[in-house]
This record gives C-alpha cells, structure tokens and sequence, in this order.
C-alpha cells in the first residue's frame, strides 16, 4: 500500500549524496535530470548570489576553490577545536571560521554560513531532484548518518533537514540502513556484518535478522577514516614526487593542488579496474617566471597498496571491536554487506574476505543501497501495513560529569534504543545550592576526553550538608535516538529537563533565517 | 488506518500499572527462561510495542503509553540477556520481597567495586595479582610467584597476596623434584 504523500530517503554522504524513494513496493533510487543516480555533495556559491549544488558544483572546485565547499559533513556538529577541523583548516581551500559557542562556520564571499545550512543546500537539492521525478511536493524524509556520529552530529544533521524544508520522519544509521535494504522482503534469518566505508567515515555494525525485524547486535566506528582518506595518501606521494622531479612544491599553490586532489581521487577509482595508472597532468604548475611544469608519472598496484594498507588495517582493528561487543567470531557470520565507494577498490574487497574468510555478499550497489533503505524506512514509519523494523542501539556511551573531572557512565554504548536509566547522586560540597548537570559522550572517564553534549544548572533543592540531598538523574533515549535528560528531587518533586541540544549548535532563531536563506536561494 | 480500540485501552491500562510488573512479566516469560526465550520474547514484545509500529497514530496518550511500555521492554531485555545482571536482578526480587521491580544498577555496580576492593586496594597490585591467578592455573607457579610478588610490592600488607604468594612458591618446589 503507498502512502498518499510520498516520503523519500536521502544518504547525505561525505562526497556523494542519494536519493530514493519507493514505489509499489520496489525501493528506486532517483536520478537526477542528467540521469546521474549519485550527487556529489558539494555547494558552490556565485558572485551574484545564486548557488550551484551536486556534480556541476564539483566541477567549479577547480575554478573557483574558495567559493566551493566540499566534505562538509566532515565538520558538521564539531567543535572548532577538535582535530578533524584542524585538519581541514590546514588543508581545505575554502575558509573555515570559528562561529558563536566554539562552532564551525565557512566563510564565502563574505558571508558566513553554519554547517548545516551548507548541508541543507545538498539536501534542498536531493529533494528538488525527487520532486522532479513524482511531479509533486515532497516535505517528509529520512536521512541517514555514519552509525558513530554522536548526539551533537545527529542534531546538526536534523537541523539540515528542517533548513532545507524537509520534515525529518527519522535519522537513521547507514549500516542499519544498508541492511534493511538488504533482507527487506526477503525473510530472511542470517547474521550479517555491514562493513560501511564511505568518504568520510567507517563503521562497521552486526545485525541479526529474523524475517522483518533488524536487530543491531553492535555497531562500532570512526569517524576520521574514509574514501578521503585513502586519497590524501596518493596526494601526499604524488606532491613528493613532484617535489623530487622538479624541486616545486605543489602543496603552496591552492589551485595546483586541488588539480592534484582531483587527479588522485581519479587514481584511486582506476585501480578499482586496473593493476597499473598512469597519471598526466600537463601544466601542473607555472612558477613566476612562467616556466610550466607537466606532471608525469606510473603508479602500480603494490606501491598504492603500501601507501594505504595501515588505513585498511586500522578498519579492522574497529570490526574487532564490533565483534567482540556482540560477542561473536567472524565465523558466526552469514554473510558480509560492503557499503561506500571505496569499498569497490580490490585492495578492501582482498582485505574484507581475508578477515572474514569469505566473499563479500554480491549484487548490492555499495553506492545506492543506504539511500534505498532510507526510503523503506520512510516508508515503514507512514504505512500502518508494514511490518520491517528496526531494533537499533546507541554506538558511544553516554556520561554524566562528576567532582574532579570524571565521568560515571550513564548508558553504555551498544545499549538498545528506546530506554531509559536513573542514577542516584548526591552534592559534594556543604550548602550547596545548584548543581551543574553536564552531559558527555564517548568511551573515557575523563571529561575531557568526552564530547560534551550540553550542560544544566538544576537547584531548588534543599539545602544541606554534603551527601545528605540526593537527586535523581535520567538519561533518555527516544526511538529517535535523541537523548532527554532530567534531574529530580525526590523529596520536593522539584524537577528540571532539557532535550539534549548542542551546545554550539543553532538556536531557534538561527534556524529560521537559515530557512529563509536556503528556501529562497535560487539553485542552478 | 486507526489502531484498535480495544487494544488502545489494554495499552494505556498496562503502561499506567508498568511499574508493578517484573522483568518476566513485561517480556511475559517464565522465570526460569532461556536466552533464546528471551530474545525471542523481546521480538516478539517489540513487535507489538515499538513506537515505530505506530509513527502514523495521532491518538498522543496511546502514544506516550506504547513508548513507555517499549523503553521498559528494552529495559528487561538488556537486564536479563546478562547473565550477571540477570542473577542480581533475582536476588533483587527475592530481596525485597517482590517489591523492587527494576534492576538496581547503582547498587550491583556498587558490589561489584567492594569486591574489587576486596582483592586489592591498587590498580596495579589487583591488576598483578589477576595475572599471577592466571599463571598459577596455567601451573606456570614459577611466573606465578613473581606476580603476586609484585603484587606484594604495590600493598605489602595485603594477606592474600602473601597466601599466594607463598603457594606458588611451595609448588615451584614440587616441579623440580619431578624432574
């Protein structure tokens, strides 16, 4: 049975976005006017105020560097001083600023933009390309996100949604995702491990599935692993080269080295089919005195296998991970799910069925099959028929702050969604009149070395000697894997609550404006 | 399409009286369950009471009720699918008369610590002493020996460490005589 009102799935990748919707049944994933089924999740912005978004933006990333922005899901939901921005700060030609509350912006053509308002041109775009091809408006949809990005990242990503217009029926996780696409239908009863790297990001999570129900055993993940990655590498080698040929480094000049990006993620693709790329790029640089210098070299397989095979390895340190939480073996295994790009290059496909002893599931488009299991679960959640769902578990471990700096763990990683947990906890200091109830996530006992998800003052309670109040916190999370948190006095009732937002997320007003601006910008 | 009404009422009546229920009651299995049972029993629970089930309902208070139901679902799955927990959680209700129906997290952990503490007061010295009860088992008494006293080194006075210590030693003795 379709609804009335279409919903539709978006994978909103690091490189690449997709999207889907499903008809009579059949998951299809929409192409764009082109006939291109993947976008590249780029937005570029025009001297005269227009923006372009997809393929052709990616294209204007040789041309205009600045203007274009790439890999925003990397800094999407980060503070401006963790590393990954420091990272792409040092290396990304557009110009990365420090906005209110330590958060991200880009800084374009004078004009700052928040993460997710970049991201809402991507998605702006995904469902103008849906709305396209079902001739009519599209307002509801699912969107999917690495299986360990964190409550901070899953609320930009949300925020995303609502900038672009859209009505955000759920986040879900890629992996998760991939696998309801999978064994939708199927009846299927098999343990399946979905090795997922994309752009950005791996993840890796194990799912039981009896008939329609997908049970998530584990998930486990990172978040500065991908496709990227693996390009950076051949950069890296193909700079030095150059470095060693000609005495240039190309790595000073922002053009020659986004040239040199693109020519490297080429490479990367080639050896998806070959054993052997040659790499050409005439007038790689020109110096000062217009002397031009070509770029000429052979790669082989081996060579491009050493480069990257420590960044392969590290994706099986985390499957270790992910098995040893469901407390399984490689050999409890039914099959293996490879999702993301990357995945396509023999190097992991060899790597993979090594570590699992036995061949990656065939027949599943690694490109594709997250933005079909979006559109399933869109349209699982408006059919009152359907009976496919989702078990799924929260990936990192959520913490409250205690006196000196530590955490004590609330909710561990891996635990299933919706639940809820009470702790007990008492002042540490005489007369005290306010506690601060902050909230982290991660795998530490150190604040520190948490992410901090927010923070609350909770008082009105009574005053006493230390130990002798005590208060009531729970941690909540809904099926929507949003987490609320609420602190009560047991002996007044005085309660306080917040649903979770980031700290150096938007505000409500923030939000809108962002809204207008994205809704009325004028997409190529 | 609606949801039926009777089962509208059997949900609102059950998550108005949640808290009386125990574990088993909620996952409706037998106390003396099998993992299996109770994995499938929280399919089986989760399938009548996810929250996703119902996404297209406007009816709020059927809503809150299913969600309500569904975290204590989750709740009894992820206690008793832990053998440890699980064995807490039952002498919690046997404990209390029936009468604390959810597991009491804080105080198992709390167990948990003095135990700890009972074996040692450092983190090196339990940590030592784990691998010379290792060793020991492994019949390695030599290696063994060296642990706990190591052990020994981080907290002197600990009367166990002693005890092993000297066990592991004497047993050091018996190997060279069978050669």
């Amino acid at each position: 049975m379709a609804s009335p009102e279409p919903v539709i799935g978006i994978d909103l990748g690091t490189s690449y976005s997709c999207v889907a919707v499903v008809e009579d049944g059949v998951p299809t994933v929409i192409p764009n006017e082109w006939g291109e089924r993947t976008q590249a999740s780029v937005v570029s912005f025009l001297e005269d105020g227009r923006v372009q978004v997809g393929n052709d933006a990616k294209r204007r990333l040789l041309t205009h560097p600045k203007h274009t922005i790439y890999s925003a899901k990397r800094l999407i939901g980060r503070y401006v001083f963790s590393p990954e921005v420091k990272k792409a700060k040092a290396i990304m030609p557009y110009e990365i600023v420090e906005g209110p509350n330590h958060s991200v912006r880009v800084n374009v053509l004078g004009k700052e933009y928040s993460l997710p308002q970049i991201s809402a041109f991507v998605l702006k775009e995904m469902k103008e390309i849906a709305e396209g091809y079902l001739g009519q408006d599209v307002q509801k949809a699912v969107i999917t996100v690495p299986a360990y990005f964190n409550d901070n990242q899953r609320q930009a990503t949300q925020d995303a949604g609502r900038i672009a217009g859209l009505e955000v029926l759920r986040i879900i996780n890629e992996p998760t995702s991939a696998a309801l696409a999978y064994g939708f239908g199927k009846h299927l009863n098999e343990r399946v491990a979905i090795y997922d790297l994309g752009g950005g990001t791996f993840d890796i999570s194990i799912l039981e599935i009896g008939n329609d129900t997908f049970e998530v055993l584990a998930t486990a993940g990172d978040t500065y692993l991908g496709g990227d990655d693996i390009d950076m590498r051949l950069m890296d080698y193909f700079a030095d080269l150059f470095m060693q040929q000609t005495g240039v480094n190309l790595r000073k000049d922002a053009g020659a080295l986004q040239r040199l990006r693109e020519v490297s993620e080429e490479t990367k693709k080639a050896f998806s089919l070959k054993k052997k790329v040659r790499v050409h790029i005439p007038e790689a640089y020109t110096d000062e005195s217009g002397k031009v210098y070509d770029f000429q070299t052979v790669i082989d397989n081996d060579t491009f296998v050493q480069l990257t095979l420590d960044l392969v390895q590290r994706s099986f340190k985390v499957c270790d991970e992910a098995l040893q939480s469901a407390g399984m073996t490689v050999g409890d295994l039914d099959g293996i799910i490879l999702v993301g790009g990357p995945t396509r290059l023999p190097l992991i496909r060899d790597s993979v069925q090594h570590y699992f002893g036995r061949e990656p599931t065939l027949g599943i488009d690694p490109d594709e099959v997250v933005a079909m299991g979006a559109a399933i679960q869109a349209e699982a959640l408006m059919d009152a028929d359907s009976t496919a769902f989702l078990l799924d578990v929260t990936p990192l471990t959520l913490r409250l702050g205690t006196v000196g700096g530590y955490t004590e763990q609330i909710i561990a990683k891996n635990t299933p969604v919706p639940i809820d947990r009470t702790r007990t906890f008492t002042t540490s200091r005489d007369m005290q009149e306010r506690v601060k109830i902050r909230i982290l996530q991660g795998e530490s006992n150190r604040q520190e070395e948490n992410e901090l998800l927010g923070e609350f003052e909770f008082s009105g309670f009574r005053v006493a000697l230390r130990g002798e109040v005590q208060i009531e916190v729970t941690f909540e999370i809904d099926s929507n894997g949003i987490l609320n948190v609420s602190a009560l006095d047991p002996e007044s009732g005085q309660s306080a609550s917040t649903t979770v937002s980031l700290s150096s997320g938007l505000s409500e007003d923030e939000i809108l404006s962002a809204m207008d601006d994205v809704q009325s910008a004028e997409l190529l | 399409m609606g949801v039926d009404k009777q089962f509208v009422t059997k949900v609102i009546a059950v998550a108005n009286i949640i808290d009386e229920l125990d574990y088993y009651k909620i996952l409706s299995v037998p106390k003396n369950a099998t993992l299996g049972q109770i994995r499938k029993a929280y399919h089986k629970q989760s399938r009548i009471f996810h929250p996703d089930r119902y996404f297209h309902v406007t009816d709020e208070i059927f809503k809150k009720s299913v969600y309500i139901i569904s975290k204590r679902v989750t709740e009894a799955y992820v206690t008793l699918r832990d053998s440890g927990r699980r064995s807490f959680y039952d002498k919690q209700l046997e404990q209390s008369d029936g009468k604390k129906l959810r597991y009491d997290e804080q105080s198992d952990l709390k167990k948990k610590q003095e135990k700890k503490q009972e074996i040692g007061k450092t983190e090196n010295g339990r940590k030592m002493y784990q691998q010379g009860m290792k060793e020991f088992k492994a019949k390695k008494f030599a290696d063994a020996e060296r642990s706990f006293k190591m052990a020994l080194a981080y907290e002197p006075d600990n009367e166990l460490f002693k005890k092993m210590a000297d066990e592991a030693g004497r047993n050091i003795k018996v190997d060279y005589r069978i050669k």
